[in-house]
């Protein structure tokens, strides 16, 4: 599996736009791409199966097959190289290094390793500073300290070499002092060997074969400087906040990380502004060596945050060659989409999404499918890298297809799930790569469980428009306005501000909001500008998370806002759709019951046909009820408006559904399904201004619960009511009203 | 925390007769023991062509995982069964004594 392997430029696209597909197959030959629309991506032979319908397309036909490489780690390039090649020299940085010993990793130069040649301030294989040298000619000496520097400390570090005199001398301090003098060090030797020659001048890497950046460093870099001559100590001393008038003429660059933190792009404060650019996304807005706890907010104290974390598996953008275009016809029908590709034996699909034209719409109900939540999840690791992952899910977990995949390739990245390997948390994730979560007849995780929904559409021939979140995020309320009815996917998980401002806006507007799943709008995240195709998320203070933020980590870098809970922020989920995240567990769903507040009036539309004494739901191919694995409930403390009522409610899970941590304060034994009443799943439906209304089935499972027995069973019937009055323009009258 | 008894073999009968569970709160006790730490401490189940097999996950990022292909099973159960009874060993230095 995963020998052909692709992705596209964008995920939604609309009629007359282009979208692009990057292939890369470990297999000689040809391979056969078509394209598919797609109604149902569960194979579970237990429902109705996958369902795809062949489309003609322009790009239909037979390609030839070519591998192309992906190369992860981040580091900074600097576009002028020619002002780097200089005879004597001086290097200096503060770095506090995260992983050392396993291998030599670059901190700056121009060092090219495939040429040996040029210069390069280094951390040696056994962690110790030490400066390379290489003619280009066979020509090669490393002068290292010998002292392995302290990990997650500061260290002040420099690299000077004299030509005239063939002097290399190189020199570790620690921000810290250490009885003993740990983690200092120096060397001066000298040389005959002269640097000559070597690549682009880059930070956190340096120049390999082919071109490609390798010695990818893991780890922080602050204040960076680079001079045409050897300087003594106490010059180098003096270049710590600026350049001093005395230095102009020696300093080739100097470096600012505090600048233009949401870009690309690093400043170099001296005069010869020789700025240069991030690449694969590393971490911006860290703390740097000046950090004292004063401030969270880098935008209010940017110089405390003057640091870079570099990560050896960062990736932004696998940056494969395009293999061949589409042009989206203008009659091709809203919806999921894929590009089958298909070599010998092996199978890809790269899904993408057709939203309408602009202005346009082609039915009177949106479906938006959480792209954000797709992308925090995408390519994750939790399985092999989790501690306390079989006791979240209790039970045995299974190395599938993909894990044994990502395990053996963690050149395509990992998620907001993860950690990187020395142990700090992923913050951006990307879908310019291929992700083997989003896949037909992958798990039924996010993506296929969204697809059971479109496939009830189908069955029910209810007409729908799909649109992404990024497409919520660009568009706002306007996207979403002449829409009766808006119905969300099972994981919406992962929300923008703009995303919320959307839906709230619609909802005032007499929308009818259809909250298809649980877990929803529960963690702020951001796209930017600069790097379209990225998302940000960072995980500060409470929640339910594999990885979290430490203090000073809070504000993301895309857009300085605050990341974390929306429930910390003033915008709890049961403030969107009544119901908000209590607990999650993964052995079973369980029916709903129907509540005495069902009987009200104003929910007898949504139990049409249903007997007030009917179990609802014992039955669906997601853990075998249309009630669980996450699930939310009422409170109207946190947002739950007061007229909202509980028409259904679920409180028959086990043991192995644990409560949300963010609701305790204190550890405490009544955690769980047998013990804390707060585990359950409530129903609710409630009215909104000028005629609106939401609906909530508050759990992930209910949409695997509509194809049961051909589609003909209480859930889709509730799933119809609700829907088809959604879709009816007759207004919700307000209660009392 | 609980010691593990390697006598309580009757746990270990109860496992292998109801691998997917619902289990006895004795048992749910020692599962949490067994389920604890990482991939890369223990043996996991693997997908193995249309079966399953064990498998450990090497100690480094990109290490090959070892697949232990000489047993492989054709039901996700019989799997369970098998590391349980690894999970087992590792905790008490030797199988559970059940047919």
């Amino acid at each position: 599996m995963y020998r052909i392997l692709g992705y596209a430029d964008r995920w939604s696209v609309q009629p007359g736009e282009t979208i692009a597909f990057k292939i890369s197959s470990e297999l000689t030959g040809k391979y056969q791409a078509r394209l598919l629309r797609v109604r149902n991506g569960d194979s579970n032979p237990k429902g109705p199966g996958t369902r795809t319908m062949p489309v003609a397309a322009s790009f239909e036909g037979e390609y030839p097959a070519r591998f192309q490489d992906t190369h992860c780690g981040s580091y900074v390039r600097i576009d002028d190289a020619a002002s780097f090649q200089f005879e004597s020299f001086t290097l200096q940085a503060y770095v506090m290094p995260t992983m050392i010993g396993d291998r030599s990793q670059a901190i700056m130069g121009n060092w090219d390793d495939d040429q040996g040649a040029g210069y390069g301030l280094i951390l040696d294989d056994r962690g110790a500073v030490a400066l390379l040298l290489g003619d280009g000619a066979g020509g090669r000496v490393q002068i290292s300290t010998g002292v392995p520097v302290l990990k997650h400390n500061w260290t002040f570090v420099t690299a000077r070499f004299d030509a005239a005199t063939g002097t290399a001398t190189v020199s570790q301090q620690p921000l810290a002092l250490f009885a003993g003098g740990l983690g200092a060090g120096s060397v001066e030797e000298i040389v005959s060997i002269r640097p000559a020659g070597g690549g682009d001048f880059l930070l956190a890497a340096w120049n390999g074969a082919g071109k490609a950046a390798a010695g990818h460093y893991d780890g922080c870099i602050d204040s960076p400087r680079v001079a045409s001559r050897a300087l003594e100590e106490s010059e180098c001393e003096t270049l710590h906040d600026r350049v001093p008038a005395s230095l102009a003429q020696d300093i080739v660059a100097a470096w600012d990380f505090s600048r233009d933190i949401p870009t690309a792009k690093v400043s170099d404060i001296s005069v010869h502004r020789r700025h240069g650019r991030v690449v694969n996304l590393p971490t911006r807005a860290q703390k740097g060596w000046r950090w004292n706890g004063t401030e969270y907010d880098w935008k209010k104290q940017p110089s405390h945050y003057s640091a870079i974390h570099f990560h050896r598996h960062d990736l932004y953008d696998c940056g494969w060659e395009t293999d061949f275009d589409y042009v989206v016809p203008d009659d091709l029908k809203s919806g999921v989409y894929a590009v089958e590709l298909t070599q010998g034996d092996e199978r890809d699909t790269i899904v993408f999404f057709v939203r309408p034209k602009r202005g346009t719409r082609q039915s009177d109900l949106a479906y938006l499918i959480p792209t954000a939540s797709y992308l925090a999840y995408s390519n994750h690791h939790m399985i092999t890298d989790w501690a306390f992952g079989e006791n979240v899910s209790t039970g045995f977990l299974v190395l599938g297809a993909q894990e044994q995949f990502l395990e053996t390739h963690w050149q395509y990245g990992q998620s907001n799930y993860d950690s990187h390997e020395d142990g700090s948390p992923v913050y951006f994730v990307s879908r310019l790569r291929p992700i083997v979560h989003m896949r037909l007849d992958s798990d039924i995780w996010e993506f296929n469980a969204d697809l059971h929904i479109t496939d009830w559409f189908e069955e029910k021939e209810i007409a729908y428009d799909i649109f992404t979140d990024e497409d919520v995020h660009e568009e706002g309320v306007g996207l979403l306005a002449d829409y009766r009815c808006v119905v969300t996917g099972t994981h919406p998980e992962y929300y923008t501000r703009e995303m919320l401002d959307a839906v709230e806006g619609y909802k005032a507007r007499g929308g009818r909001f259809l909250y298809a799943g649980a877990n929803g709008f529960y963690w702020r995240v951001a796209f930017s500008d600069a790097f379209p195709g990225a998302m940000e998320m960072r995980r500060a203070e409470d929640g339910m998370r594999g990885c979290y933020s430490e203090g000073g980590d809070y504000y993301m870098q895309f857009t300085g806002e605050l990341g974390g809970l929306w429930r910390r922020m003033g915008h709890a989920p049961q403030k969107v759709a009544g119901t908000g995240f209590t607990a999650q567990g993964f052995d079973r769903a369980e029916p709903y019951r129907r509540t005495d507040e069902s009987e009200d009036p104003r929910a007898a539309f949504i139990f049409e046909g249903i007997a007030r004494d009917e179990t609802i739901g014992n039955f669906g191919l997601v853990g075998g009820g249309a009630a669980g694995w996450e699930i939310d409930r009422v409170d109207f403390a946190l947002g739950t408006p007061p007229h909202t009522m509980v028409v259904a409610v679920a409180d028959t899970f086990s043991h192995a559904y644990h409560w949300v941590k963010e609701e305790f304060n204190h550890s405490q034994s009544a955690i769980n399904g047998e013990t804390q009443k707060l585990v359950r799943c409530d129903m609710v439906f409630f009215e909104c201004p000028n005629g609106g209304a939401v609906f909530s089935t508050s759990s992930i499972s209910w949409g695997g619960s509509l194809s049961h027995n051909n589609y003909n069973n209480n859930v889709s019937r509730i799933m119809e009511n609700v829907v088809r009055r959604f879709l009816d323009p007759a207004p919700f009258p307000p209660p009392g009203g | 925390m609980m010691k593990i008894d390697p006598a309580r073999t009757d746990l270990a009968r109860e496992y292998k007769e109801h691998p997917f569970g619902p289990h006895s709160t004795d048992l749910r006790r020692l599962l949490v023991i067994f389920r604890d730490g990482s991939a890369r401490e223990k043996l996991m189940v693997a997908t193995y062509g249309d079966g399953y097999c064990l498998a450990q996950v090497g100690p480094k990022r990109g290490d090959p995982i070892d697949y232990h292909s000489d047993r492989v099973f054709a039901h996700l159960g019989d799997a369970f069964w098998a590391v349980f009874q690894a999970r087992w060993e590792q905790a008490t230095g030797s199988k559970p004594a059940v047919d």
